[in-house]
């Protein structure tokens, strides 16, 4: 066990080196970009802000005369106690605390999006690959990447338009009801459920191809193996090596896979969380966005990376426990 | 390098002769000659020709904008910017790719240890939000896209494409290459590079859809220059004038519908490449495709007397 | 005459690729007796793991048998349905791979192994578990290696345990596919013993697969020799050791290394055939010393050259 834990602590260290370089980018980008963005921030924003509030922007993008070894260091230290400032959209708001508000409900939306996808691409790929040349294996393939091609926000614009504004099947807006108080009321819950079952439903169906077809063709591969044969020289029955010899082997790269892919659903399902008005991280992204709200935007961007750093070590959690081969 | 040149003949009759691939190559080639030509025969597509928000019809094919522009001319427009912006960056993600990849892979050692572990951090940060607060920093326009598109997506190329070169570097013409005394460079570009050309034309595929859809996501997000006509300032300005809320389902659906059309038409030349270059898949095929009956999934080898 | 154990008869599998089928084998016919040990020998690609995986129907895509008979006790296995080949195989015919490594599921401990196999024809349970810890007595690997991982084994303990799943349900007939290629000659030498001590003790055969020659004349009953898809000579050890008639038997028999001998080992020349342009005639007319005119044009049928000694060569009627 001693080498199990040394392989998740090296990830650990890694993923926290990731965080450090996106924290340095963070700090780096505005610095480095051409031009003074920030200068033009700042006319804008002179005259609402107080001069106190300037003077911590200023630090936060590094127009103050300090040195940028002495500013680096400053940030570093806010940034390790979840100081990035304060937003200028939601003044005087401190950045973090609009983040927390939308942190909850992106994993609410992204999370149960990806764990659907990720679930039922799976088992439609280990069907497809299992019946090779069946219906299954020749139909979905194709529809899925016909689906998977359109961009994830214009589905979900199709999808609101036809069944929310066209049909009134789902409601067109937000996370919940705004006649209802948050809290664990049966009412509440099921207003949760109706708001998120839409933009959920276009996030799994454009995610759903590319499980699929990644699960099907590792697992062609993993069909081809000497120990499939041996199981069925064993006379086993063919669902037990089709799912535990072949479907357990074929998704172990899956798993892996399946971390990557959050950054990029997360990518996605910000963009759907927009068309929905969904209150949520991507809902703040196109805010900062569209008011030039640079710290705010900036938080975003490091604790959506936190966030999927965080998930990914996870994952490579779950292979260890899934594998035996990388325990030692 | 006859090798080379063989195998290039090989998968040019493969493809050919493949209908997934045949029916990829004539949706992306009609869009790439509508981007070329169609711009000259519309009219203009930023000009104010009619009543906002008017449904398909006669005189404007599409209907009109929320501004009153012709949709179909921001169509056929739109793709231009769009497709030109897209295979560039397919085409600079492969080129930063293969070098970064093929370097890892060939030299290996230190330079591959951090080479690796660059790409390694750049695939697992969320590419979105970073492109968001890059683009939001640099001024609006095609040339932001790229360098924001570019810097996104190169790392799962230079993955792939390492992971590649290590496989690679073992094989005998590899060896027989350093016996004869080339140096490295020229055995990565006259040995590796030719020798891994599907996977770097099936790369190049993948990136373009990639960059095609996060550049629409992007200019969605009003983060392009919205004064261009473009298929994501198309969609930008469909949300932006309430399409959603006033039913003018026509500003958005035809450019959503180009985009599906362009992206499926490239996966469908991948899955061709696939299928091509993945032994297993396509012996199988043969198999099940000589047989008279199908084979039940991995009981027992068939029995059929006097079929060879 | 009561039915042999096994009888093959002009057995031919064919891979099929896109320039059209390949032939593994052709026309291989052979008999096998409760408590025998028939080893096939063969370079790689004669046909010889080829001809017991197809007895077995385990040969997954690209082959297809197209002709030809196999009988288990009487009972035709080419007309066996799915269900009645998952009951007979393990119950009645079991296998050793060549590499265990790669016939383990990578994700699965030794016990599940074999509780898989055992609940595959009904034990399941307490009894089931029981048997998992002899059957690693009867291999001699400690029991603590019941939860062990396929990939935490030596090379030497997983051929073991893929013996000793072999003999799970303790059947009649072992196909035995290279199972001691993999390893050095010391473990193979003990694991050859074990084996041979272990059919003493339980009276299984064995249909036993290999490149190596010297190991059958050890521990094989009979020998068959394997040339380019095709079975050339059948005879028991000691007549081929002997005696052995077909050119390509000689050849084989010539490249042993021997301490008790002077003779320097000498190797057939030139190289076997390949199975999708086969030469016309005879497969081994063009490395034989021996080759007559006929050898070019006809294919000789393996033919009975003496009490229970087959092979097919035109030399061999002529003289």
């Amino acid at each position: 066990m001693g080498g199990t834990a040394r392989y998740l602590l090296g990830r650990l260290g890694f993923y926290l080196l990731a965080a450090w370089v996106a924290l340095s980018l963070n700090f780096l980008i505005p610095r480095m970009m051409p031009g003074d963005p920030a200068t033009v921030m700042f006319a804008r924003f002179q005259g609402q802000l107080s001069p106190e509030a300037m003077d911590a922007l200023r630090e936060t993008f590094g127009l103050s005369d300090a040195s940028w070894w002495s500013q680096y260091w400053t940030y570093l230290r806010h940034a390790l106690v979840g100081d990035f400032g304060t937003s200028v959209a939601y003044f005087p708001e401190p950045v973090t605390g609009v983040l927390l508000r939308g942190l909850f409900w992106t994993v609410v939306l992204a999370g149960s999006a990806v764990v659907v996808a990720f679930a039922a691409g799976t088992l439609l790929g280990t069907l497809a690959a299992w019946r090779r040349g069946g219906w299954l294996d020749s139909v979905l393939p194709p529809v899925l990447a016909l689906l998977g091609a359109f961009p994830y926000f214009w589905l979900a614009m199709l999808a609101l338009f036809v069944l929310g504004f066209g049909m009134g099947l789902f409601p067109l807006r937000h996370a919940y009801s705004d006649q209802l108080t948050p809290g664990l009321s049966p009412e509440f819950l099921a207003s949760v459920f109706r708001h998120t079952l839409l933009p959920a439903l276009t996030l799994v169906a454009v995610s759903l191809g590319g499980w699929m077809l990644a699960m099907r063709n590792t697992m062609i591969g993993v069909l081809g193996s000497d120990f499939i044969e041996y199981a069925h020289a064993r006379g086993l029955a063919p669902r037990r090596v089709m799912l535990a010899y072949a479907a357990r082997n074929a998704i172990l790269p899956n798993v892996t896979g399946f971390g990557m892919a959050l950054g990029f659903v997360l990518g996605g399902a910000l963009l759907t969380e927009i068309i929905f008005s969904y209150p949520v991280q991507g809902y703040l992204l196109i805010q900062s966005v569209r008011a030039q709200d640079y710290p705010l935007m900036q938080g975003l961007f490091l604790t959506i990376s936190l966030a999927v750093l965080a998930a990914n070590w996870f994952v490579d959690c779950a292979t260890v426990a899934l594998d035996p081969r990388t325990r030692r | 390098m006859s090798r080379g040149r063989s195998e290039g003949r090989r998968w040019l009759d493969a493809l050919l002769g493949n209908r997934k691939s045949m029916v990829g190559l004539a949706i992306v080639g009609a869009f790439v000659l509508m981007s070329l030509v169609g711009p000259s025969l519309v009219q203009d597509a930023s000009a104010f020709v009619a009543t906002p928000h008017q449904p398909p019809s006669a005189a404007h094919w599409f209907g009109t904008t929320g501004q009153g522009q012709d949709v179909f001319a921001q169509t056929v427009v739109g793709a231009r910017l769009t497709l030109a912006v897209g295979f560039t960056c397919g085409f600079l993600v492969i080129g930063i790719g293969s070098v970064i990849g093929a370097t890892a892979g060939y030299v290996g050692g230190r330079v591959d240890e951090g080479l690796s572990l660059l790409t390694n951090v750049f695939l697992v940060l969320p590419g979105l939000p970073l492109m968001v607060v890059v683009a939001a920093w640099l001024p609006a326009g095609p040339g932001t896209l790229l360098a924001v598109l570019t810097l996104t997506g190169w790392a799962w190329n230079a993955r792939v494409l390492r992971a590649q070169t290590l496989s690679l570097r073992g094989k005998d013409f590899v060896a027989a290459a350093q016996v004869s005394g080339d140096g490295p460079l020229r055995i990565v570009m006259a040995e590796i590079l030719p020798n891994m050309l599907s996977l770097m034309v099936s790369s190049f595929i993948g990136a373009t859809v990639y960059a095609i859809g996060a550049q629409v996501g992007l200019e969605f997000l009003g983060l392009g220059d919205i004064g261009a006509v473009t298929w994501g300032t198309n969609l930008y300005w469909a949300s932006n004038d309430s399409a959603l809320l006033t039913g003018a389902w026509w500003t958005f659906v035809p450019t959503g519908a180009c985009i599906a059309l362009v992206g499926f038409g490239l996966t469908l030349i991948n899955f061709a490449i696939d299928e091509i270059a993945n032994p297993a898949l396509q012996s199988e095929t043969i198999w099940r495709k000589q047989l008279s009956v199908t084979p039940p999934p991995g009981a027992a080898t068939p029995v059929e007397v006097g079929l060879a | 005459m009561p039915e042999p154990l096994l009888r093959v008869e002009n057995l031919d599998v064919a891979y099929l690729a896109a320039d059209g089928p390949v032939r593994a084998t052709s026309k291989v016919s052979f008999t096998l007796e409760d408590g025998e040990i028939l080893g096939l020998v063969g370079e790689s690609g004669s046909g010889k793991s080829t001809v017991a995986k197809a007895a077995m129907r385990v040969l997954g895509q690209p082959a297809v048998i197209t002709g030809g008979s196999v009988r288990f006790r009487g009972r035709e296995v080419l007309r066996m349905s799915d269900a009645e080949l998952r009951q007979w195989r393990w119950r009645d015919v079991s296998m050793v791979m060549q590499s265990a490594l790669n016939a383990m599921n990578p994700v699965m401990t030794v016990l599940d192994h074999v509780l898989d196999t055992l609940a595959a024809h009904g034990i399941t349970g307490a009894a089931a578990k029981k048997r998992a810890g002899e059957l690693l007595d009867l291999v001699e690997i400690d029991r603590h290696h019941l939860r062990s991982y396929p990939h935490e084994l030596s090379g030497g303990m997983r051929q073991r345990v893929v013996l000793g799943i072999a003999l799970a349900l303790t059947p009649p007939l072992v196909f035995m596919d290279e199972p001691t290629t993999a390893l050095d000659v010391v473990v193979e030498r003990q694991i050859m013993r074990k084996l041979v001590a272990l059919q003493a003790e339980l009276g299984f055969a064995v249909l036993f697969i290999t490149h190596d020659v010297s190991l059958l004349l050890e521990f094989a009953t009979r020998i068959g020799v394997m040339y380019s898809g095709r079975l050339v000579e059948v005879a028991p050890t000691q007549l081929f050791r002997d005696g052995a008639r077909h050119p390509y038997s000689k050849g084989l028999l010539g490249a042993i290394p021997r301490i008790d001998s002077d003779e320097a080992p000498v190797s057939i020349p030139g190289s076997p055939p390949s199975l999708k342009n086969p030469p016309p005639g005879c497969r081994f007319h063009p490395r034989c010393a021996d080759a007559l005119d006929v050898c070019e044009t006809r294919e000789p049928p393996l033919v009975q050259i003496g009490a229970d000694h087959w092979a097919a060569c035109h030399v061999l009627e002529v003289a």
